[in-house]
C-alpha cells in the first residue's frame, strides 16, 4: 500500500507541469479588509475558466488558469465576497475582503463540508461561540469541540477531549503550529486557550492529510490572531472568576502589527484577605495566561512572524507560624509552606516566503515546554536562651516536564487548479524529565540532600510528508500522502510510515461519500491514572518497552446539504490502536518508583462507531444536533487477566443539541442540551476474607477481599445537563458592549464525579455519588472599543457634522 | 458579611456534594469461598465461608460456614478420599492427616444454599536455607541489620516469600514481630512500595520468583529496620530472630500478589483483581513451605 503511494506521489510533480504551456498563474494573498488579518480557506475561482483555489494556512492562494483576462470571483465566510479584474500583465493579486453587515452563518464551518475531501474535518468560527451559555462566562474552545459528535468530555469538571475512542494524550494541540501538552487550566475545568486571542480552529478526527502527524485520534490546530494591521482594537471581558484583555494595533500601518492578551483569575485575590484573617493561612489558586504576536511584512514575498504563550496555574498554602518554647526557654517558631504549579510555555517564529507564484514555503522554528512542580517546606527557627539562632528544614520538591525544540519547512506547489501539493520536514528534539525528587535536610549542624526518579530521556523526532490534494473529475476529490515519522531515543530508532488517504465523491450537486484510511503514529505516552487531566500526568517517550502507539482508522460518511440551509452527515469508523500503555494493577502515579516503564503495562485499543450530525447554518435559528453511537475497548496482558474491558470513557449513547436565535440586534439566547451514558468504572461487589497468613496481612492491616467481575464494568449514572444564555449587545458611540447571562446545569442536575462505597448516616454501606457543579449562574460583560468609528465621531465633532 | 459572601461562593464554586445512589447493576449471587494453603508437615487445613454483596452489612462471623456444607477433600496420588461435613472450630476444616510434598488433591465442596465448588493442586517441595548471616551498619544515622540469605534455586519455576521473625520473652510478656526490610535486589519489585519521592519504603514481606536467578545459588540482601531488645541492663529479655523463606505454588504466590495489592490500593490506583483457583467461587487453595534457619 505504502509502495503504491509513494509511486503515486513521485509522479505528482510531472502531472502538473506537463500542463503548464499557454497558462498563467495568479498569486497573491487574502486578507480581511478590516484587520489586515490573512485569511485561511478563502476561496479564488475564475469565472471563464471555472477553475479556482483556496488559501493554505497562511492566506496564500495559487491559480494556473489559461493566459487571458480574467474575473476572479474572491469569497470568504462571513465577508463580501468581490469580483477582481485580473489583466493578463498582472498576476500578482492581493485581495482584501470586506465585512458583512449582518452575519447569520452559525459557529461551524460555512465552507461547503459537502465538497471537502477530508472527512471528519471541523472548522469553528470562534465570533460566534460568544452566542452559546458557558460556565462563569468563560467561551473554551475545548468546551465547544466536546458538543460535536465523535468528540466527548471526560465527564464534570473535564475540558479534556476524547477523540474516537482515544485518549487526551492522542489529541495534537496545536497553537501556531507549536503543539501544547497540557490543555487545560484549574484541573482540567478550563482550557489554557484564551478564545480571544484565537482567530481559526481546525479539528481533524479522521482522514488525517500527510501534514499532521505525532499522534493517534486527532489533530486540533489553532491560530493566534494576527494583530490588525489597520486600526487599534481593545476588547476584553469582566467575569465572576476570571477577566480578560486584548490589545491589538498595527505598529506600522499595512506593514507591522502586534497582538497581546492576557487573562487572570483571581479567586485568590478575593478569599486570600478572608482565609488570612480568619485562619491565619495564605492560601490561594489562581491560573494565568498571556499571548503575543507580532507579525511584520518585509516585502510581497517575505512576511514574519513572532508568537509566544505563557500559561501558568500555582497553588499555593502557607500555614500561620506557631511558636512553641521548650522549658529551658528555646523557642521553635515552626511554619509549613507547600505549592503546587504547572504551566505551558511555547514561542515560535514562523518565515513565509513566496518562492514563486507556484510554490510558497512556510518555515517555523518552534519551542514548547511544560512543567509541573510540587514543593513542601517545613521549617523551624529556633532562638536559644543565649541568644544565637538556628534552623531545621525540611524541603521536598518534585518536578515533571517535558521541553521541546523544533525546527520545521512547509512547502506548498500548486502546479494547476487540479493539484495541491503539500511537502516538508520536521525536526523536534525533545527533553523529557518524567517525574524527578528533590529532598534536602538542615538540621544546623548536617546538610543531606538527595534528588531521585526516572532519569532525563533525551529524543529526536524527524518527520517528511508529502500530499496531494487532488481533483480527479468534477465528482472525485482525493487527498493521498505519506508521513514518514521517525524517533530516535536512547540509542532505540523508530520509523513508521504513515500513508493517508481520504477521497470525496459527489453523488449530486447536493450529496457526497467520503473515504479516510490513516495510519497515525505516536512517539509519546501520557501517563495518567485519573484521565481528567490532573498536572501530575507524565509525558513520556517511545522506549524499547514501551513501543510507539499506532492507530489505523477507516472512515466512512455520506454528506447532504438539507433545504433551508440545513446539512446532514453521518459517519462512520473503525479505529484499532497498537501500543497503548496504561498503569498496572494497583499503581498509580502516587506509588513513586525508581523508573516509570516499571509501572506501566502495554497493551491494545478498538474504537468503533457512527457520528450523526444535523445542523442549521443560517438564518435567525440557527444549531445543531449530534448524536455519536460507539464503543471503546482496551486489552492489557497484565490487566483483567488479559481479557478485553470497555475503557473508562467507552460511551454508547453521546448526544448533543445547540441552538441559538437571534431574537433581534440586541439580544440573542442560546441553549446546550448534552445527554451521554455514564463512564465505565471498576467496581467490585462481592468480599469476602483473604486467605488466613497472620505475617502475610500484618503489612496490610485487611484482609477482605473486593472481588469485580471485569474491569470498568458498572456504569455510572448517565451524564446529562443543561445550560442557558442570553446576551444583550449594546453598539455605542465608542464601539461595542454585550452583557452575558447564563446559567450551568439549569436544571441543577447531580452529575457523577465519582462513586464510592462509604457507610451512610445510617451506618449502613452505601453506593455514594460524589457530584461537583451544582447549577450555576453567572454574568460577564464583554467590550470592544471601535477606535475607527471614535475617530470618526472625533472628525463629526471637529467639523460639528452630524455623528 | 464578607464572611457570609464567602461562604456562599465558596459553597457554590467548590463544595462538591454527595448523595446516596441506588445500585443499577447486576447484583452477583454469593458463592462459597473457599481459603486453603496448606503446609507441608502441618494439618492439612481449609477455611470455608461464603461472600456476601458489597452493600450488605454481613460481614465477618455472618459468612463464616461451619455446618451444612460437604467437604470432599481427594488425594489423586493415593486415591484416599476424606468427607468432612462439620467444621472443627468456626469455619475451619482441619482433615486427619499431615500435608507431604509432591502429592495431588482435589478439594470439592457443595452447599445446598450456593453452587458446589472445587479446585486442584500439588503440594511442593521445600527450598531449604543453605546460610544465613547478618552484619549491623549505620543508615541515615541509624542502627540496622543486613541479613543475607543464601540458598540454591532448583531449576524449576520457583517462588518465594520471605520474612523475618523476631521472637521476645521476658518474665512478664512474650511478643513475635516480622521485621520491617529494605531490598535493592533485581529480584524483588519494589514498584508498589516506592514513595512519590522515589524512594523505597520497608515492608515486613517480600514476594518473588526466581526468572532472574532460575537454577542458580542466590545470595539477597534485607536491610532491616532492627531495635536492640536488650538496652536495660536490669531487665534483660530473650530475643530470637528467624530468617524465614517461604516456597509456594504459583496460583499461592499470584493470589498473595494480587490481594496485597488489591488492599494495598489508593483512589488513584488501577483496580486490581484478585486471583482465585476455585472454580464457581473464591479462594485459594494452594501451598507453601517454610525453610526457618536462626540467627
Amino acid at each position: 500500500m505504502s509502495k503504491i503511494l509513494v509511486v503515486l506521489l513521485l509522479l505528482i510533480p510531472f502531472v502538473g507541469l506537463n500542463q503548464n504551456t499557454e497558462k498563467r498563474t495568479i498569486s497573491g494573498y487574502i486578507t480581511d479588509e478590516k484587520t489586515g488579518e490573512k485569511l485561511i480557506g478563502a476561496t479564488v475561482l475564475d469565472t471563464v475558466s471555472k477553475k479556482g483555489a483556496a488559501t493554505n494556512d497562511y492566506g496564500f492562494f495559487s491559480l494556473t488558469i489559461p493566459k487571458a483576462n480574467a474575473v476572479l470571483r474572491v469569497s470568504y465566510f462571513g465577508l463580501q465576497t468581490k469580483f477582481i479584474e485580473a489583466a493578463i500583465n498582472k498576476d500578482e493579486q492581493n485581495v482584501a475582503l470586506f465585512t458583512v453587515k449582518e452575519m447569520e452563518e452559525v459557529l461551524v464551518s460555512a465552507k461547503r463540508q459537502v465538497e471537502n475531501s477530508n472527512s471528519g474535518t471541523i472548522e469553528l468560527q470562534m465570533d460566534k461561540m460568544d452566542k452559546l451559555p458557558m460556565i462563569f462566562g468563560e467561551k473554551d474552545v475545548l468546551r465547544v469541540l466536546q458538543l460535536l459528535p465523535g468528540i466527548k468530555s471526560g465527564g464534570e469538571a473535564s475540558s479534556g477531549i476524547y477523540v474516537r475512542g482515544g485518549g487526551p494524550d492522542q489529541n495534537l494541540i496545536l497553537l501556531d503550529g507549536v503543539p501544547i501538552y497540557n490543555a487545560s487550566h484549574l484541573f482540567g475545568f478550563f482550557s489554557t486557550f484564551n478564545s480571544d486571542a484565537i482567530s481559526n480552529v481546525t479539528m481533524i478526527k479522521g482522514g488525517f492529510p500527510a501534514r499532521y502527524g505525532g499522534r493517534a485520534s486527532s489533530v486540533l490546530d489553532m491560530r493566534m490572531k494576527e494583530g490588525n494591521l489597520k486600526d487599534f482594537n481593545v476588547e476584553g471581558s469582566i467575569g465572576v472568576i476570571a477577566s480578560r484583555l486584548l490589545v491589538e494595533g498595527p505598529i506600522k500601518k499595512d506593514k507591522t502589527s502586534f497582538c497581546v492578551s492576557a487573562r487572570r483569575t483571581y479567586i485568590d485575590a478575593l478569599f486570600r484577605p478572608f482565609l488570612i484573617a480568619a485562619e491565619g493561612v495564605d492560601a490561594g489558586y489562581f491560573f494565568h495566561d498571556f499571548n503575543a504576536k507580532i507579525q511584520h511584512k518585509i516585502n510581497d514575498k517575505h512576511h514574519l512572524y513572532i508568537s509566544g504563550y505563557f500559561g501558568l496555574d500555582k497553588i499555593f498554602v502557607k500555614d500561620k507560624a506557631t511558636t512553641y518554647y521548650d522549658p529551658d526557654g528555646t523557642a521553635y517558631t515552626n511554619q509549613v509552606m507547600s505549592k503546587l504549579q504547572w504551566g505551558n510555555s511555547i514561542g515560535s517564529v514562523r518565515w513565509n516566503y513566496k518562492i514563486s507564484p507556484k510554490l510558497f514555503l512556510n518555515t517555523t522554528g518552534t519551542f514548547s515546554s511544560y512543567n509541573f512542580k510540587i514543593g513542601f517546606e517545613d521549617e523551624t527557627k529556633i532562638k536559644f536562651t543565649d541568644g544565637t539562632k538556628g534552623l531545621e528544614k525540611y524541603a521536598f520538591g518534585y518536578d515533571s516536564g517535558i521541553l521541546d525544540w523544533g525546527l520545521k519547512s512547509d512547502f506548498t506547489f500548486i502546479p494547476n487548479p487540479d493539484h495541491n501539493i503539500k511537502f516538508g520536514i520536521s525536526e523536534t528534539y525533545h527533553t523529557f524529565t518524567p517525574g524527578i525528587s528533590y529532598l534536602s535536610i538542615e538540621d544546623g549542624n548536617e546538610n543531606y540532600s538527595q534528588k531521585d526518579g526516572s532519569r532525563t530521556q533525551y529524543s529526536h523526532e524527524i518527520s517528511l510528508y508529502i500530499e496531494d490534494d487532488f481533483r480527479i473529475s468534477e465528482r472525485l476529490k482525493v487527498n493521498f500522502g505519506l508521513h514518514q515519522g521517525s524517533f530516535l531515543t536512547n540509542n532505540k530508532f523508530y520509523s513508521i510510515p504513515q500513508p493517508r488517504l481520504s477521497a470525496n465523491f459527489m453523488l449530486d450537486e447536493k450529496s457526497s461519500i467520503k473515504l479516510g484510511v490513516s495510519r497515525m503514529a505516536q512517539f509519546l505516552h501520557l501517563l495518567s491514572n485519573t484521565g481528567i487531566g490532573l498536572p501530575t500526568d507524565l509525558w513520556v517517550p517511545a522506549t524499547d518497552i514501551t513501543k510507539p502507539v499506532i492507530a489505523d482508522q477507516v472512515s466512512l460518511s455520506y454528506y447532504r446539504e438539507l433545504p433551508k440551509n440545513m446539512v446532514f452527515s453521518v459517519e462512520t469508523y473503525y479505529k484499532k490502536m497498537n501500543n497503548l500503555i496504561q498503569y498496572k494493577e494497583g499503581v498509580s502515579f502516587i506509588s513513586g518508583s525508581q523508573d516509570w516503564q516499571d509501572k506501566v503495562t502495554v497493551g491494545q485499543g478498538w474504537a468503533y462507531g457512527a457520528e450523526f450530525f444535523v445542523e442549521k447554518k443560517k438564518g435567525k435559528f440557527t444549531g445543531w444536533l449530534g448524536y455519536t453511537l460507539s464503543w471503546t475497548e482496551r486489552q492489557f496482558d497484565e490487566l483483567n487477566f488479559g481479557e478485553k474491558f470497555f475503557y473508562r470513557y467507552d460511551r454508547r449513547h453521546d448526544l448533543s443539541l445547540v441552538l441559538s436565535y437571534d431574537i433581534n440586534e440586541k439580544w440573542d439566547i442560546g441553549v446546550v442540551f448534552v445527554y451521554g451514558t455514564g463512564n465505565a468504572m471498576t467496581l467490585g461487589t462481592q468480599v469476602y476474607s483473604a486467605a488466613p497468613n497472620d505475617a502475610f496481612w500484618s503489612n496490610f492491616y485487611q484482609p477482605t477481599v473486593t472481588n469485580f467481575e471485569q474491569m470498568n464494568d458498572y456504569r455510572m449514572p448517565a451524564y446529562h445537563r443543561m445550560d442557558i444564555g442570553a446576551n444583550r449587545k449594546k453598539i455605542k458611540e465608542k464601539g461595542v458592549s454585550i452583557l452575558s447571562l447564563s446559567i450551568y446545569n439549569v436544571y441543577n442536575r447531580q452529575n457523577p464525579f465519582m462513586i464510592t462505597r462509604e457507610t451512610n448516616d445510617q451506618g449502613n454501606p452505601a453506593l455514594m455519588q460524589t457530584s461537583l457543579f451544582p447549577l450555576i449562574p453567572s454574568v460577564s460583560w464583554k467590550f470592544q472599543y471601535d477606535f475607527e468609528k471614535m475617530k470618526q465621531a472625533k472628525q463629526a465633532k471637529q467639523q460639528n457634522l452630524p455623528k | 458579611m464578607k464572611n457570609i459572601l464567602t461562604l456562599i461562593c465558596l459553597t457554590i464554586v467548590f463544595v462538591a456534594c454527595q448523595k446516596e445512589i441506588e445500585f443499577k447493576g447486576n447484583a452477583k449471587a454469593n458463592v462459597l469461598v473457599l481459603n486453603g494453603v496448606v503446609e507441608n508437615d502441618s494439618v492439612f487445613r481449609i477455611f470455608l465461608e461464603r461472600s456476601s454483596f458489597f452493600l450488605s452489612n454481613e460481614v465477618g462471623g455472618a459468612n463464616e460456614i461451619s455446618s451444612g456444607a460437604e467437604v470432599k477433600l481427594t488425594n489423586l496420588t493415593s486415591g484416599e478420599v476424606f468427607t468432612l461435613t462439620q467444621s472443627t472450630a468456626g469455619n475451619r476444616y482441619d482433615f486427619p492427616f499431615v500435608t507431604t510434598p509432591n502429592t495431588r488433591f482435589k478439594i470439592e465442596v457443595s452447599h445446598p444454599s450456593y453452587p458446589s465448588i472445587s479446585s486442584e493442586m500439588t503440594t511442593t517441595s521445600k527450598v531449604n536455607l543453605a546460610a544465613v548471616d547478618s552484619v549491623t551498619v549505620i543508615k541515615n544515622q541509624e542502627n540496622r541489620l543486613k541479613i543475607t540469605f543464601n540458598w540454591n534455586d532448583p531449576s524449576e519455576e520457583n517462588y518465594y516469600m520471605v520474612r523475618i521473625k523476631q521472637d521476645i520473652s521476658t518474665p512478664d510478656y512474650e511478643y513475635t514481630e516480622f521485621l520491617y526490610m529494605e531490598s535493592t535486589d533485581p529480584s524483588i519489585d519494589n514498584s508498589n512500595n516506592t514513595d512519590i519521592d522515589g524512594s523505597v519504603y520497608a515492608v515486613n514481606t517480600y514476594l518473588f520468583d526466581d526468572k532472574k536467578f532460575n537454577g542458580q545459588q542466590k545470595e539477597i540482601e534485607f536491610l532491616c529496620y532492627y531495635y536492640n531488645p536488650n538496652t536495660d541492663p536490669f531487665n534483660p529479655v530473650t530475643e530470637n530472630i528467624y530468617c524465614q523463606l517461604i516456597t509456594m505454588d504459583k496460583a499461592t504466590y499470584l493470589y498473595y500478589k494480587s490481594a496485597s495489592a488489591n488492599a494495598n490500593s489508593d483512589f488513584f490506583s488501577e483496580p486490581v483483581k484478585v486471583l482465585s483457583n476455585i472454580e464457581n467461587g473464591f479462594g485459594i487453595f494452594g501451598t507453601l513451605n517454610y525453610s526457618v534457619k536462626k540467627l
